[in-house]
């Protein structure tokens, strides 16, 4: 195996795995919000991707707008850096090597 | 309770945050930093309210940093420990900074943070802005060569000893009282978490506060970068404003574009980017006026304005915006364009001269007469490399060779640019490897080569190509236990890329006395190897020993294979006046063969080799590798056709 042809396949590799990261993003996009949304304290009103969140919950303005409140969870604030890591890394091993096999490279000076 | 409400997404809001993260990439690479502060005036004409755009801007940027700050670490210009101090107080700087944007939304609602975040660009761009044109003037007519001094002020921060507060920072080779440090910090964090780029205070002041020099400041900034996006993340996601969706779409487009602006960066003047800077620099901070009246209008610090007034006012400056995107995005693609014309034409003519260089006499892989003409050794200077000029001389010396003496002057051409003097430190360095090796070469015909590359085993392979070379001869790295089974990625790399042998000397070794062992199954590799062995033993008149392994599974078949290579060996070379003998031996290949030239005392290895890389490599492995890594005498490896 050439090296032109080692790159595309690392470059295959990579791509793909970024795109099923990105996939699996906004595949779950609503949860991962709803993760976001309830990192503090929060008072959900409707579902999905329709749900309006509100912070700094009053209970009683909380009901009366219809809504419930949901406690929030400390841990979920490492949702999006485990995300941020998992993306970057993929994505930037891709993009490192997409220009080469596009045939972009620096100057030598 | 308040709303903090994320942006719907649809196809067009996708489309122009990735294309936007494209632009800001772009921009990004091709300034050096601070593309970021065009992300969070973008986002928030998107729709996004200001402490979303700040959160979702410092959460795309804290794992490229990382990426960033490992990748330069490996060129030595991070001083960790001053990244770490300064990202730790930058962290209280980031900790006020969000207190005071939450204190200003509690008082005045989203439009007061809009506000204050709109103010703090106008200021700093306004600052930053002015003096890097002043910088652009400066470097148009600056003497690049001369060595840049330490700044007055750095000078005198440097000469202040305050008991009890003193560090000492390997970045400047100073001890520093902390006091200066403090408030670099403490800016820094503050404006990251206000605007997402804190570098902008944070480099100039490492350089003209501490003294740290221009190409570990900006390396540097990555660590507190890093430490203040992680921490912000955090800060922000506990309040719920990350908006990872934006964060990861800003990320999808700015990774292309980062490396493209980066890539554009080498071929262009340094000047020409400090101007492209601070034309950018000042037409965001130009657009952030048209926003201001309808945010002054809604707090009622003025006349209350026309709704469709404000729209208009909204309008113009998402325009300008627009328009300072643009215009960065227009500079770096002719850049590019430009430059990768004028490469095709170096590249065509640089392979025109490959293939005159292979037609000429004499070229061939190992010249028929064993005799070789041009030798490149690669050295780094280390005791690792040694072993190799030692072979490299002796060989030499032994065919009336001419010696490439090569240093490898490793840099990242993404960087050149940007960082000043980068270039010049790697070569220096690269000269200063090869130094002993010139010393040592001083009997024999010879040449220094320096090559540039990213990556050593490029300027290795490149310069065999540009010079012609028959054999390149490098150093191995001492490797103990498991790690001697497969060798440096570096060596490999150089094997399966080389446009000719390789011979890898492990440390303490030089070309021998004794015999030349040759590995052969009978396959077109093993006949490469015999080959060469048997036309270097000729010419060398040393004798030579066949081997040939066979393992206890092997059928009867197998094992007369094994056989019938050696005979063949024998009856090749053994009428030439040379010494040939022949062994069959039972066990591992890798593990026959280095018993085989420990007990016959032998001079040099040779072995074919298919030159696999990358997967292909890691899955099978290699007998030539492992050989390499636990050989106490150079090996060379014969790459077949």
């Amino acid at each position: 195996m050439n090296l032109q042809e080692a790159h595309w396949r690392k470059t295959i590799f990579w791509g793909v795995t970024a795109g099923l990261l990105y996939a699996a993003l906004f595949y779950y996009a609503d949860l991962v919000l709803h993760l976001a949304h309830t990192t503090p304290d929060a008072c959900v009103v409707g579902s999905g991707p329709n749900a309006v969140y509100f912070h700094k919950v009053d209970a009683a303005a909380c009901a009366a707008k219809g809504g419930v409140v949901v406690n929030g969870t400390w841990w979920h604030v490492l949702i999006p850096i485990a995300i941020a890591f998992a993306i970057s890394f993929a994505h930037g091993a891709f993009t490192g090597l997409f220009w080469e096999v596009m045939g972009l490279k620096p100057a030598k000076k | 309770m308040e709303t903090v409400q994320f942006i719907d997404l649809n196809a067009a809001t996708v489309f122009l945050l990735v294309l936007i993260g494209f632009i800001a990439g772009m921009v990004s690479g091709f300034i050096g930093s601070g593309g970021a502060f065009v992300l969070t005036p973008a986002m928030m004409s998107l729709g996004a309210p200001a402490m979303v755009a700040v959160a979702s801007n410092i959460c795309h940027k804290f794992p490229k940093a990382l990426v960033g700050a490992v990748k330069r670490n490996k060129y030595g210009q991070v001083d960790v420990k001053l990244g770490l101090v300064l990202g730790i107080i930058a962290e209280a700087g980031m900790l006020y900074g969000k207190h005071l944007m939450t204190s200003i939304k509690h008082a005045f609602g989203h439009v007061g943070t809009d506000l204050y975040v709109s103010v703090t660009f106008i200021v700093v761009l306004a600052i930053v802005g002015g003096f890097v044109l002043r910088d652009y003037r400066r470097l148009r007519c600056a003497d690049h060569d001369k060595p840049t001094a330490v700044p007055a002020f750095a000078r005198w921060a440097q000469s202040i000893e305050i008991p009890g507060t003193m560090m000492h920072f390997k970045a400047m080779n100073a001890r520093v009282s902390v006091l200066f440090i403090i408030p670099i910090g403490f800016a820094t964090g503050m404006l990251a978490a206000t605007i997402a780029v804190g570098g902008f205070i944070g480099v100039p002041a490492m350089i003209y506060v501490l003294g740290v020099p221009a190409i570990m400041a900006s390396a540097t900034e990555l660590v507190i970068a890093f430490v203040m996006g992680l921490g912000g993340t955090v800060f922000y996601g506990f309040e719920g404003v990350v908006d990872i969706r934006l964060a990861m779409l800003i990320l999808l487009g700015s990774l292309f574009g980062i490396q493209l602006g980066a890539i554009g960066t080498t071929y262009v003047k340094d000047y020409q980017i400090k101007l492209v800077m601070a034309v950018i620099m000042l037409t965001v901070l130009f657009s952030r006026f048209f926003y201001i009246p309808g945010y002054l209008s809604d707090l009622g610090v003025i006349a209350p304005i026309e709704g469709g007034h404000v729209a208009t006012l909204k309008t113009l400056g998402d325009s300008v915006l627009a328009v300072a995107l643009i215009l960065g995005a227009v500079t770096v693609l002719t850049a590019l364009t430009k430059g990768i014309a004028e490469h095709r034409k170096l590249e065509q003519s640089r392979e025109l001269a490959a293939d005159l260089a292979a037609l000429a006499p004499g070229r061939e892989r190992l010249a028929p007469s064993g005799l070789l003409q041009r030798i490149e050794v690669a050295t780094d200077g280390s005791e690792y490399s040694a072993g190799a000029v030692r072979t490299a001389i002796d060989l030499a010396r032994l065919s009336s060779a001419r010696l490439f003496v090569t240093g490898i002057a490793v840099y990242n051409p993404e960087y050149a640019s940007t960082v000043p003097g980068l270039e010049q430190a790697a070569l220096a360095k690269a000269r200063s490897d090869v130094a002993t090796a010139v010393a040592a070469a001083a009997d024999v015909d010879h040449e220094v080569v320096i090559a540039e590359a990213e990556d050593p085993y490029r300027g290795i392979v490149d310069a065999a190509t540009e010079y012609g070379a028959d054999l390149i001869v490098m150093g191995r790295r001492g490797r103990r236990g498991l790690a001697r089974d497969m060798v440096g990625d570096a060596t490999a790399r150089v094997i399966g890329n080389a446009p000719c042998n390789v011979l890898v000397a492990p440390r303490g070794t030089s070309l021998g006395e004794g015999g030349i062992l040759v590995a052969t199954d009978g396959s077109s590799y093993g006949n490469a190897a015999v080959a060469a062995a048997g036309r270097l033993a000729k010419s060398l008149q040393r004798p030579l020993t066949a081997v040939s392994a066979i393992l206890s599974s092997h059928n009867d078949a197998r094992r007369q294979e094994a056989v019938d290579a050696i005979k063949q060996v024998k009856s090749e070379w053994g009428g030439d006046g040379i010494a040939v003998t022949g062994i069959v031996a039972e066990g591992r290949p890798e593990q026959v063969i280095v018993e085989q030239a420990n007990r016959v005392g032998a001079a040099l290895i040779v072995l074919g080799t298919h030159g696999r890389t990358g997967l292909d490599r890691l899955l099978m492995g290699s007998v030539t590798e492992r050989v390499i890594g636990f050989a106490n005498c150079p090996v060379l490896a014969v790459k077949a056709t």
